[in-house]
């Protein structure tokens, strides 16, 4: 379980995120909305400790984000920053490799070859194995962060402790058939006892994928709950300053938003 | 079979062997060339093996003058390379090397400092420290160098090169300056030479200078081994550092010091030797791969090649004269710092080369 309480966060004099307070839970995936400059990435970064809120505190289960040692953390949680480019060039396996490095002391076991190929697999990256990660697409190249990040929570069947994984816009660059795919397997990971909290701008992908909404405006929470009840009509006019227009999909039957 | 997909165990025996043959090479050949006939007998007689007569001088030449040079140039060689390896890593961009953000000039002025002012200065440190004032004044002196230029750089919140590059001409134009000033004061005939401290040599090398230098290089370089993974990440990112487990603030520090320590104990005894850390880490980027795993070890073993190499060169090519090393490597590392340049400025072009 993930715990924030009343964070606040501010550069130099502006207030960018103020008294949020909000829990996540293993096995719900949370997706995050909210129009540019809302303070999504924001709140990222401090749930995830890489900026420490002005005010404010986040927990990991019973214990304060800032107390747990870097290494152990390393091994719980994984982060995907926004698209990420590299000053010296390396290989594909070589930065899926780098999820690995909180498991081994200089050079990778047998084992974390076969979890760096698996995770590979699993983003249909694994053929691009040798590739110069350079040479690659950028929904390439995000697929290929996002297999380091699973292959540093990737669990061995006997650990059941809770993991926690964030992704910061996982799949901007991504084609429709990945995106799913990709948002397909985020949620399968999810119901395996892990907090798992993504940005996305695509609000029917929140309304089909996600299990609780959190939709951010000028830095506080708008609101927090089941994608149904949080992105209502008033919800988006207010926040995007859009007139949405909610139809019934007609297999499924849930609800799709058109503009 | 294309040369980038060898094993980098391939490659460490590779190269292992090439230093081994470049060293060899470098005890034959010189003012005087030796036979190997002469240096088997005189390494079997050193260790009590053999009674075999030699003559005395050439026995003198190599002991106490060959022997320790080559070794000590091999050394020097893979520290600096390692630390251009390291520095690289650190500010995050292909084009920095020891000579260009002040390491290596800060470390000549404070070797000079002591040089020069040595015998007038008597405080207490000064013979607690015993051997080791050099090395310890240089290293001092090189720190606060790199540390300056690496402020000035990275005050708008990342590294700017071009500031950096104008940061460390600044840095080290002081710091000649200073070094200048001071071989113009000087008595001692070696330390008066200006040309010994701008552009190094091994003329002056002896066991003693060995004796500091290669335990230092040996557990810098183990130590490098122990931030490679750290620095990996940090091609991704500093963000990403933290997220996979390190401190990025404690990491940076810890760099930059170890970095320091490899130049600034090589520069004290032989002066400043430009663009082998450029070059080195570089050639084997190429070839093979950026993992710096790969690149602390095998540029020890090309750097200390490399060196070796330029060093028998710079003995012999003018012989019995010899040519300040930095004159070789500057032929040989600026032309290929261009070529980085520019390819560096057109991969800018096509968009973010750097990060």
């Amino acid at each position: 379980m993930l715990r924030a309480e009343h964070l606040s966060f501010k550069i130099g004099g502006n207030l960018l995120l103020t008294d949020v307070s909000l829990t996540l839970l293993p096995g719900e995936f949370t997706m995050v909305l909210g129009p540019n400059g809302a303070g999504k990435s924001t709140l990222l970064k401090l749930l995830t400790g890489t900026e420490m809120p002005y005010q404010g505190q986040v927990w990991y289960d019973d214990q304060p984000l800032k107390s747990i040692p870097l290494p152990t953390l390393a091994r719980q949680k994984a982060v995907l920053s926004q698209l990420l480019s590299l000053p010296f060039d390396l290989s594909v396996t070589d930065v899926v490799m780098m999820g690995r490095y909180p498991y081994f002391d200089l050079n990778p076991t047998r084992q974390d070859k076969q979890i760096a190929d698996d995770c590979l697999e699993a983003v249909g990256m694994f053929s691009f194995k040798t590739r110069a990660f350079a040479s690659l697409s950028g929904g390439e190249k995000q697929k290929v962060h996002l297999a380091r990040v699973l292959a540093q929570l990737y669990r061995q069947p006997s650990d059941q402790s809770v993991k926690y994984l964030f992704l910061d816009e996982p799949i901007s660059a991504l084609d429709i058939h990945y995106q799913h795919q990709i948002l397909k397997l985020v949620r399968n990971l999810a119901s395996q006892n892990m907090v798992v909290f993504v940005i996305v701008h695509d609000i029917n992908l929140a309304l089909q994928y996600a299990q609780k909404v959190i939709l951010i405006d000028q830095g506080s929470i708008y609101g927090i709950g089941h994608p149904d009840d949080v992105l209502t009509q008033s919800a988006i006019e207010t926040v995007f300053q859009l007139t949405p227009y909610f139809m019934t999909h007609p297999e499924t039957g849930r609800r799709v938003m058109i503009c | 079979m294309k040369v980038s997909s060898l094993t980098s165990g391939s490659w460490y025996g590779f190269l292992a062997v090439l230093l081994l043959l470049s060293i060899v090479a470098a005890l034959r050949i010189g003012a005087v060339d030796l036979s190997f006939d002469d240096i088997g007998h005189i390494l079997l007689n050193g260790i009590g093996f053999s009674n075999e007569t030699v003559d005395p001088i050439s026995q003198g030449l190599f002991l106490q003058i060959r022997l320790p040079r080559v070794l000590l140039c091999a050394t020097v060689g893979a520290g600096l390379s390692v630390s251009g390896v390291l520095m690289q890593a650190l500010f995050r961009n292909p084009i920095v090397e020891p000579g260009l953000v002040g390491t290596s000039s800060g470390a000549a002025l404070g070797a000079a400092l002591v040089f020069v002012l040595g015998k007038n200065i008597n405080w207490a440190f000064t013979d607690a420290l015993g051997l080791f004032l050099l090395p310890c004044v240089a290293f001092t002196f090189a720190f606060l160098a790199t540390f300056l230029v690496y402020r000035i750089a990275s005050m708008s919140g990342k590294v700017n090169v071009a500031t950096m590059i104008l940061a460390g001409i600044a840095i080290n134009a002081l710091a000649a300056g200073g070094t200048g000033f001071l071989s113009y004061i000087a008595r001692d005939p070696q330390a008066r030479s200006i040309t010994f401290w701008n552009l190094g040599t091994f003329s002056g090398a002896d066991w003693t200078q060995f004796a500091i230098v290669l335990p230092v290089t040996m557990v810098g370089i183990l130590l490098a081994l122990r931030f490679t993974k750290a620095l990996n990440i940090l091609i991704l990112g500093e963000d990403e550092v933290r997220h996979l487990g390190y401190n990025i603030d404690r990491l940076k520090i810890q760099v930059l010091l170890l970095n320091t320590l490899l130049v600034a104990v090589g520069t004290a005894m032989v002066g400043v030797i430009s663009f082998v850390g450029l070059v080195v880490p570089h050639l084997l980027r190429l070839l093979k791969t950026s993992d710096n795993r790969f690149l602390v070890i095998a540029s020890a073993l090309l750097g200390g090649s490399l060196l070796t190499m330029a060093d028998t060169i710079a003995r012999r090519l003018v012989a019995p004269a010899e040519f300040p090393i930095g004159v070789i490597t500057a032929f040989v590392g600026a032309p290929v710092f261009i070529w980085l340049l520019v390819r560096n400025a057109r991969s800018f072009q096509k968009g973010g080369f750097y990060a």
